[in-house]
């Protein structure tokens, strides 16, 4: 049509695809780093006194570098690649990839309800602190339920224009808040022991690791973009995207007891609660500065709300396009919102609220940390059911090196094992109940039998509808034949073999 | 023309609004171009596009895209759907302001002005929605040799890009959304081939969180 050389179509694909910088940007500003310092980061210093948590995060930086190398390398070689359960599925088999779905839904809508919990404690105190006005965190988490719930049906995620400039801004706050804290030490000395790894030995520390592990999630969205990236896009986006988020996380953490003094964190945790970090900055930085961290604050548990509920409607749409899952989930509205299975998610978000309000649950205690601790325990078995379908994938293949094939991926495996096996036996100390107690081991053990449940699932389609079984896994490239779908004869009774429509093409203009 | 058809189902007649999001739009755009070559039996569609035949329809678009076909073989119908949806926008509206149905205007900030499409008249704009939804309701009063292969292959793909229930909004439910299932299902072979793609990409965005 024009006169200029035509562009090849791997030119204009890859024009349109994302770049390095775009999957940073997504991943380090979704990872929302004010919100996890300030919410369930200082909580876990107030309920627990673990002052590793620096490290703690650098050692995960390792294990998901670690992680990376396989997960990474199968994402070039999978279809659905924005799904953990999807390489589990194709390396371990779909019984094995229904568990893992089962196991994600549950562990990323608790993710959704924490973060909901939290917006509810933290609004609280700041229109006490602020403007004396005492409204219960229920009626505040709702009003955050009813915002995300319409955004999530209108398919809005957190990679919208207005999010993502909050998304940056917060960015930018808590690096001058860190620089702030940072350049104040208290008694005038940077006390270096929760960057050492010796100060893992403590009590109710490995626990804290699931929930440190769960700041990390955003990191799986730059695979998500694996079919719309560049092609060695997703790795050194992976990577940086990785780097920068954990350093930051490490730096932040560390920033607090910088300021308190290391042996005093856990005392100015419960004297301050969440208000923490905004109470040190104050005097060097003023209110102004301290109300737009709070408004960040609140901004960004909602956007990270809203970014789990996008993660599980997606989900739940891929899984309802395969029928696994109802059918009706798979179903996108003209928005390109997966707007069924949205709607049904927040359903499920409000009833557990509606719960956790009526056994009074403390919201920044119970759902903004311990629910994201046990949400982030799913994850970690996610991840390390993934590492290990990874090895399996490509085992007797050579299209990877060794490291990538199956020495990263054991090693991830093995890691990710320690950390969980640790967690199990930490957990009644990080929920602060004795060690007989059933709430410290039904919690790990409810993924369990979700994975259960969703392997029975599976079997039962491997033995009644066949043809649903043999697509699992096939992601946005299912088509969707309705081998199961009966059509009623209209009135009027017309014969068989009248309906069918030309083999033969006309392809004239009529 | 299938994309012409489809082009105006998609906008709303009279404000000349799509009804989907652009990139979704854009996709079933070029899911229509490559099905009016299905329907002249130039394309086979399986995960590769395969040409076939050897000679070259009249329509500019439609040479336009065999050119590229012949000179890059084999790829994906994945990599096509979303090369064509490049410039399918502005191609289908540029062949329907030639034939008078829409005009071009540039709207949009002055450091982003795009080109798009507004109706002309809005009874020839709302046609192809009157026609098909009115076949649709005969279909249940037992017409069906009144829908044929164009109309289902626009159906087909209006459903593709999200718009099933816009499309069966006053059909009478549930026997006119399982008559289109059906009947979708019956089509040429690669003509439904060709519709599943267009899905499973507009599938793809929307999990990509690009939709």
């Amino acid at each position: 049509m024009s006169k200029t050389p035509e562009p090849s179509v791997a030119a204009t694909l890859a024009r349109n695809r994302m770049g390095v910088p775009s999957i940073v940007f997504w991943v380090v500003s979704g990872a929302a780093v004010l919100t996890v310092i300030a919410g369930p980061v200082t909580t876990a210093y107030q309920v627990t006194g673990f002052k590793g948590i620096p490290i703690a995060y650098l050692i995960l930086l390792g294990i998901l570098a670690v992680f990376g190398a396989g997960f990474v390398a199968m994402s070039r070689h999978v279809v659905n690649a924005g799904a953990f359960y999807s390489y589990v599925m194709q390396g371990l088999g779909r019984p094995a990839g229904v568990a893992a779905a089962a196991v994600a839904v549950v562990a990323y809508s608790m993710m959704e309800i924490g973060l909901l919990g939290g917006f509810g404690a933290i609004a609280q105190t700041i229109l006490y602190v602020a403007g004396g006005i005492d409204v219960s965190w229920i009626w505040l988490a709702l009003a955050g339920w009813a915002l995300v719930a319409f955004l999530g049906s209108r398919g809005v995620t957190a990679n919208g224009r207005v999010l993502a400039v909050l998304l940056a801004l917060e960015l930018g706050t808590v690096i001058v808040y860190d620089a702030v804290l940072l350049a104040h030490p208290a008694h005038g000395h940077y006390d270096l022991a929760p960057l050492s790894p010796a100060s893992l030995n403590a009590a109710g520390g490995i626990a804290v690791f699931c929930g440190l592990l769960a700041s990390y999630v955003p990191i799986e969205a730059s695979v998500a973009f694996a079919e719309e990236a560049k092609r060695k896009a997703v790795a050194r986006g992976y990577y940086w995207a990785l780097g920068i988020t954990g350093v930051l996380f490490a730096v932040s953490s560390w920033a607090l007891p910088v300021a308190t003094g290391a042996n005093r964190i856990q005392a100015s945790a419960v004297g301050n609660g969440n208000e923490l970090m905004f109470n040190l900055v104050l005097p060097y930085l003023g209110q102004t500065f301290v109300d737009a961290g709070h408004v960040f604050f609140l901004t960004s548990l909602l956007a990270g709300s809203l970014g789990f509920h996008g993660i599980v409607s997606r989900y739940l749409f891929a899984l309802g396009r395969e029928r696994v899952g109802p059918p009706r989930f798979g179903r996108l509205k003209p928005n390109g919102a997966p707007a069924a299975a949205s709607r049904s998610l927040s359903l499920v978000v409000l009833a557990s609220l509606f719960v956790c309000y009526q056994l009074h649950a403390d919201p920044a205690v119970t759902l903004l940390f311990r629910l994201t601790v046990v949400a982030g325990f799913g994850i970690l078995l996610l991840m390390a059911a993934t590492s290990v379908a990874v090895a399996v994938f490509f085992r007797g293949t050579r299209e990877e090196n060794a490291w990538r094939r199956i020495l990263a991926p054991s090693l991830a495996t093995l890691l990710l094992a320690m950390v969980a096996g640790g967690t199990v036996t930490q957990f009644p100390t990080m929920l602060a109940v004795g060690p007989g107690d059933v709430r410290g081991w039904a919690f790990p053990a409810s993924f369990g039998l979700v994975a259960l449940v969703g392997l029975a699932h599976a079997l039962y389609l491997r033995a009644r509808k066949p043809h649903v079984y043999a697509a699992i896994g096939l992601g946005a490239s299912v088509p969707t034949a309705p081998a199961d779908i009966e059509v009623e004869v209209p009135p009027g009774g017309l014969a068989d073999g009248q309906w069918r429509l030309d083999a033969t093409v006309q392809g004239h203009r009529r | 023309m299938l994309a012409d058809d489809f082009f105006r189902l998609t906008h709303n007649d009279a404000t000349g609004k799509p009804r989907v999001s652009k990139r979704v739009l854009s996709i079933g755009l070029a899911g229509a171009l490559l099905g009016e070559l299905v329907g002249l039996q130039l394309l086979d569609v399986q995960d590769v596009l395969v040409l076939q035949n050897d000679w070259m329809p009249a329509d500019e678009i439609q040479r336009w895209m065999i050119g590229h076909l012949r000179r890059e073989h084999y790829l994906p119908t994945r990599d096509w759907l979303a090369f064509f949806a490049d410039a399918a926008y502005t191609q289908v509206g540029d062949r329907l302001a030639k034939n008078g149905h829409v005009e071009a205007r540039k709207i949009g900030l002055p450091w982003n002005r795009r080109r798009s499409y507004f109706p002309v008249n809005m009874n020839t704009a709302a046609a192809p929605e009157a026609i098909l939804k009115t076949k649709l309701r005969r279909v249940a009063t037992g017409y069906p040799d009144d829908f044929g292969y164009e109309d289902t292959c626009l159906a087909g793909l209006v459903m593709a890009v999200g718009l099933e229930d816009w499309l069966l909004y006053d059909a009478p439910t549930p026997g006119a959304g399982q008559y289109l299932t059906w009947a979708v299902s019956e089509l040429y072979p690669p003509m439904l081939r060709l519709i599943e793609h267009t899905k499973a990409a507009v599938a793809g965005l929307a999990l990509a969180y690009r939709a």
